[in-house]
């Protein structure tokens, strides 16, 4: 185990003299790709499931499927199916996302309360500000934790997926420091992606949550 | 000129089959307030669904006046947004525009929120909800209103000024009010017409004219007169049955 000390002199070379800004780029984007789609993907299929009993019956065995293949199963088939690409690269973290997501949308779809919606058919709203302003509030909470569990569970499969098909990003970085037993350079890009991962949580998702659920306090 | 004219053949409930109406009919002048009283279980809330359409399974038929009626409606819980202000609960119904702006700050006047506009609905209390959502109904200019016990588990001095209230903006704008209750005394103080109704399967029994003087209070020497008066006469008019009526008299 390396000294702190060692660690930081380590993170500062790879700063300043080596690529860790470059490989932190590559993997931050690959994480909000994959992070992007997941959301969305699963916010649907979770509300549609939530919403109607048919498409629960229907999506019901992929979903639980899909939340018990190993990371590393559908990384491996995105690999081969798809080729060493960007695409299979984000494709396979997304597909290892959407079920958390959709298993959550569709406990927030369920939970809707049906006297509020009442209220919109009643005094005979538009769908449009029924959705925003009706709909979809109930669905914020729900939604903001599957976004915080979900940006942890991402950049957690990105990793590997660099690790095994991309010559760029943390994981293929730690790969290669793994490679040569370099414990200081492995400590020293954690350190860094870390910090990034602590800076969005607080710049960016308890900002927003805290904006959604003011009405609460 | 009728207002408001329901039909309804029969509406029961599935999976379970029990027959909620059948057989009730009446019709709604305009510009009237008529009070629906029944017990529990009569379908007053049933009805007051099939007539928002948010219920439209039913054998039977519903008409307006005309096409351009504009429904508000005040149900049994406030039913606010949580999420919205109490200005933007108001906005909600109407749209967002100058005018209605202008029209929500007025009516959150009138309702004595002032102050409380961008107070979000759990910072007031039971009341204040009560008195919000009364606003929203108001705020769509309604031509017909319908309320399902609105003031229920209020204390008596806050239910009161909301009477007072609701009887203060009814004049101004003149909606036809359909308003269910379950308490005698407040239909006859605030209705100018009591439609009882019996339960399981809910039909009007007995449709009833006050033509006592306005203003009046619930506690009018007058409207508990006329409430013991109407109970004599019909002893089980509160569960719905009347003397008259022998099917629904237990040893009949």
């Amino acid at each position: 185990m390396p000294a702190p000390g060692t660690v930081l002199v380590a993170l500062s070379q790879h700063l300043t003299e080596g690529n860790l800004l470059f490989h932190l780029a590559a993997t931050l984007a690959r994480v909000l790709a994959a992070f992007a789609v997941a959301m969305v993907v699963g916010s649907i299929m979770g509300i549609a499931m939530g919403r109607w009993r048919r498409a629960d019956y229907s999506l019901d065995g992929a979903l639980v499927l899909g939340l018990n293949i190993p990371a590393l199963v559908i990384i491996i088939l995105c690999y081969v199916w798809f080729g060493l690409t960007e695409a299979a690269a984000i494709l396979a973290v997304s597909i290892n996302k959407i079920p958390t997501v959709a298993v959550t949308m569709r406990e927030g779809a369920r939970a809707v309360d049906r006297q509020l919606m009442d209220v919109a058919t009643a005094f005979d709203l538009p769908p449009s500000r029924t959705l925003r302003k009706v709909y979809l509030p109930q669905l914020y909470p729900y939604f903001m934790a599957a976004a915080r569990s979900g940006l942890a569970l991402t950049w957690k499969v990105v990793l590997v997926v660099e690790l095994l098909g991309r010559s760029s990003g943390v994981g293929f970085q730690l790969g290669l420091f793994f490679q040569m037993f370099d414990i200081a350079g492995i400590l020293a890009y954690t350190l860094a992606f870390a910090a990034v991962i602590l800076t969005l949580e607080a710049a960016v998702l308890r900002p927003a949550d805290r904006r959604v659920a003011r009405w609460r306090a | 000129m009728t207002a408001l004219s329901i039909d309804i053949a029969r509406k029961e409930y599935t999976p379970s089959d029990i027959v909620a109406l059948e057989g009730l009919r009446f019709n709604v002048e305009k510009g009237s307030f008529v009070s629906l009283v029944g017990p529990s279980g009569a379908g007053k809330s049933t009805l007051l669904k099939l007539i928002l359409g948010i219920d439209r399974a039913f054998d039977g038929s519903i008409h307006f006046l005309d096409g351009g009626t504009r429904i508000g409606c005040v149900f049994q819980e406030p039913r606010l947004m949580p999420w919205l202000s109490t200005l933007e609960n108001i906005l909600l119904v109407t749209g967002d525009g100058p005018g209605e702006r202008e029209r929500a700050r007025e009516l959150i006047t009138a309702t004595g929120l002032a102050g409380f506009e961008d107070a979000f609905p759990r910072e007031l209390s039971g009341g204040m909800q009560r008195r919000a959502a009364l606003a929203r109904a108001f705020a769509v200019q309604p031509s017909l209103l319908l309320m399902d016990e609105p003031f229920v588990s209020l204390d008596r001095p806050a239910a009161s000024a909301l009477r007072e209230l609701l009887l203060d903006l009814w004049r101004e704008t003149r909606p036809t009010i359909l308003y269910v209750t379950h308490d005698l005394h407040e239909a006859l103080a605030l209705a100018d017409r009591v439609v009882f109704i019996r339960r399981r399967p809910g039909r009007v029994v007995l449709d009833f004219s006050i033509d006592l003087p306005r203003p009046r209070s619930v506690d009018d020497v007058a409207i508990h007169a006329l409430h013991q008066e109407l109970l004599e006469s019909h002893p089980g008019l509160l569960q719905g049955i009347l003397r008259e009526e022998r099917e629904a008299m237990p040893d009949g």
